[in-house]
C-alpha cells in the first residue's frame, strides 16, 4: 500500500519532503489555500517536488475564480510528470475531462460522500465515463463493498470529515483574500454536553479517527494530513 | 414570483393550498433525505391523496429523493414507478448523480430540480447537471449574488429557485453535514469552547446580508421562492406570511429600503412566532 502526505505549510513541507514519494498540496475546502500553494510551487517548491508524484486538492469553485484557478492549475499540470487532481467540483471535472482527458483525476471529500454510497456498478460506470482514477474517503465502513472495484481507493487520515463551510472561520466571511491564518494552525472545539471535540482545520470541521490498523484495510493508498 | 413550499402532511398542504402557493414538494419518511427537522409523509395513501388534490387545482407537485443508498436503489425505483402509475408525478428534487441519472433514464420527461444540498457553484457544474437531466437548480445556501450571476442568467435553459436564507440557513453544507452524530442534535449554532477557553461560533451571514442577497438574487432573475419543510404545521403557517410580505416588498422597494424593512419585520416577527409557539406548546 502506498503512503502519501498532505502538507500546506511550505516550511513543514520542506522538512518532510524527502521521506515521502507522494506529496499532496492544496485544499478540498478553501480556494485561497489552493491558489497560494499554486503560486508557491513556482517560487520555492518546483525543485523539491520535481521527482515526486503530486496530488493536487481542489475546492468548490465559483465563477468569480474559475478561470484564474484553472489557469494556475494548468501551469502545474504541464510542469510535473506525475500529477493527480482531486476534485470536489463537477464543473472542474467537466472542464478537465474535456481539455485534459489524460490527466489523472480523483473524487475527494465531501463529494466522495455521495460516491461511496452509490451502487458499485454505477460508480464504475460513472468513473469510466469521466476517466476518474480514484475515490478518496475516510469512511472505512464502505471498503468492503469495493472489493471488485475498477478504480483506486484512497484512505485519508487522521481527520475524519464532519462538516464544511464556505465561511472562513478566521475572516468570518466568504472571502477571496485572507491572511492564511489557518495554514499553521488548527483548533479543538469542545462540543457542549459531549466528551468529544471537533477539530477545526482550514474551513472544515473534523474529528480524530479512532482506527489505527489502516494497513490491514483494502485501500490502494493512505494519505495523511499533517495538521499539527 | 412563484412560491414553492415543502409539506409533511395533508393538513399542512390544505393550509398552503388556501394560501395560494404555486408548487408543492414533499419527502417520504421511509426514504432518507439528508434533512434534519423537516417533516415527511409517513404513508403513500396520504401522499397520493394530496398529489391528486394538487393536480385538480392546477398545482405542481415534486417528490424529494435526496439520498438513496445502493441497498435501497431498486426498492426506491420500483416504488417511484408504481407511484407514478397511480398519480402522474410532475418531477423530483434530487441531489446525487446516481439518482438523477437513473430517474432521468427510467422515469421519462419528469421535471428534475437540483437540490440546494448539491454542490453546484459555477456555470460548468450547471452544464454538467443540465446534461444529466436537471431542469432547475435551487441556489446553494452558501453562495453570494456576485458569485451566482452566471448560474442565474445561464445559457442552458435551467430555471433557478432560491430559499429565503434569513429563514432557513445551515452554517455548514447541510447535505454533507455529520454534526448530528455527537449528541443527535443540530449543533452548528451552538457555541464551542476552543483550546484557549474562548467561545467559538461558526461564521454566518447577518440578517441584513441575507436580505441583501435575496434582493440581488430576485433582481438578477430568480423568480421562485422556496419554503423548506418545517418541523410542524404551526411554524409553516407563520412563515408563509413573512414570505408574502417579502415578495410585496421586493416589488416596490429599492435595495436599502428592502433590507431595512425586511430585517426589521423578520426580527420582530420571529420573536412573535417563538412566543406564540411557546404558548401553544404550553396549552
Amino acid at each position: 500500500m502506498k503512503k502519501a502526505v498532505v502538507v500546506n505549510d511550505v516550511e513543514k513541507l520542506k522538512k518532510i519532503v524527502k521521506i515521502y514519494d507522494i506529496i499532496g498540496i492544496g485544499s478540498e475546502f478553501c480556494h485561497n489555500i489552493s491558489m497560494k500553494l499554486f503560486d508557491e510551487i513556482y517560487k520555492e517548491l518546483e525543485k523539491i517536488l520535481k521527482n515526486k508524484k503530486i496530488i493536487i486538492y481542489t475546492p468548490i469553485l465559483t465563477d468569480l475564480i474559475f478561470d484564474n484557478f484553472v489557469d494556475k492549475l494548468i501551469k502545474i499540470l504541464y510542469k510535473f510528470r506525475d500529477v493527480e487532481v482531486m476534485l470536489t467540483d463537477f464543473g472542474l471535472l467537466e472542464y478537465l475531462d474535456h481539455k485534459f482527458p489524460n490527466i489523472k483525476k480523483g473524487i475527494s471529500r465531501p463529494l466522495s460522500i455521495d460516491f461511496v454510497r452509490m451502487n458499485l456498478k454505477n460508480i464504475n460506470k460513472f468513473l469510466n465515463e469521466w476517466h476518474i482514477n480514484s475515490i478518496e474517503t475516510n469512511e472505512v465502513d464502505f471498503v468492503e463493498k469495493f472489493k471488485k472495484r475498477d478504480f483506486k481507493l484512497y484512505l485519508r487520515i487522521p481527520l475524519k470529515y464532519v462538516a464544511a463551510s464556505r465561511f472562513c472561520p478566521y475572516e468570518r466571511k466568504i472571502t477571496y483574500s485572507c491572511n492564511y491564518e489557518c495554514l499553521s494552525f488548527y483548533d479543538e472545539l469542545q462540543i457542549k454536553n459531549c466528551n468529544e471535540k471537533l477539530i477545526l482545520f482550514e474551513n472544515c470541521y473534523f474529528k480524530k479517527m479512532k482506527i489505527t490498523n489502516y494497513k490491514k484495510l483494502d485501500f490502494d493508498m493512505i494519505i495523511e494530513t499533517i495538521y499539527e | 414570483m412563484k412560491i414553492q413550499v415543502g409539506i409533511g402532511n395533508k393538513k399542512e398542504f390544505e393550509y398552503f393550498l388556501k394560501e395560494g402557493v404555486d408548487e408543492f414538494y414533499a419527502g417520504l419518511s421511509f426514504f432518507p433525505s439528508h434533512l434534519y427537522g423537516g417533516e415527511n409523509f409517513k404513508s403513500t395513501e396520504e401522499l397520493i391523496d394530496v398529489i391528486k388534490i394538487a393536480k385538480d387545482n392546477g398545482k405542481k407537485f415534486y417528490l424529494v429523493i435526496n439520498e438513496v443508498s445502493d441497498t435501497d436503489l431498486n426498492e426506491v425505483f420500483s416504488y417511484l414507478k408504481d407511484l407514478d402509475k397511480k398519480v402522474k408525478l410532475d418531477g423530483f428534487i434530487l441531489r446525487d448523480v446516481q439518482v438523477i441519472k437513473e430517474i432521468h433514464k427510467n422515469l421519462h420527461k419528469k421535471y428534475l430540480i437540483l437540490s440546494s444540498l448539491a454542490l453546484c457553484f459555477n456555470e460548468k457544474a450547471l452544464k454538467f447537471y443540465s446534461e444529466i437531466g436537471i431542469n432547475r437548480i435551487c441556489l446553494p445556501e452558501h453562495i453570494m449574488p456576485s458569485e451566482a450571476e452566471k448560474l442565474i442568467k445561464n445559457k442552458y435553459g435551467v430555471d433557478v429557485e432560491m430559499f429565503v436564507t434569513a429563514l432557513e440557513f445551515c452554517l455548514v453544507f447541510n447535505g454533507f453535514c455529520y454534526l448530528k452524530q455527537f449528541n443527535d442534535k443540530c449543533i452548528c449554532r451552538d457555541g464551542f469552547r476552543n483550546r484557549v477557553g474562548q467561545i467559538f461560533s461558526l461564521p454566518r451571514f447577518s440578517v441584513e446580508e441575507h436580505f441583501r442577497n435575496l434582493y440581488d438574487f430576485y433582481n438578477m432573475g430568480v423568480n421562485i421562492i422556496k419554503i423548506g419543510r418545517g418541523p410542524d404545521n404551526i411554524y409553516a403557517r407563520f412563515v408563509i406570511h413573512e414570505i408574502k410580505y417579502l415578495i410585496n416588498l421586493l416589488k416596490i422597494s429599492d435595495k436599502d429600503n428592502f433590507v431595512k424593512k425586511a430585517s426589521d419585520f423578520h426580527t420582530r416577527y420571529r420573536n412573535k412566532i417563538f412566543q406564540k409557539l411557546k404558548n401553544i406548546k404550553k396549552k
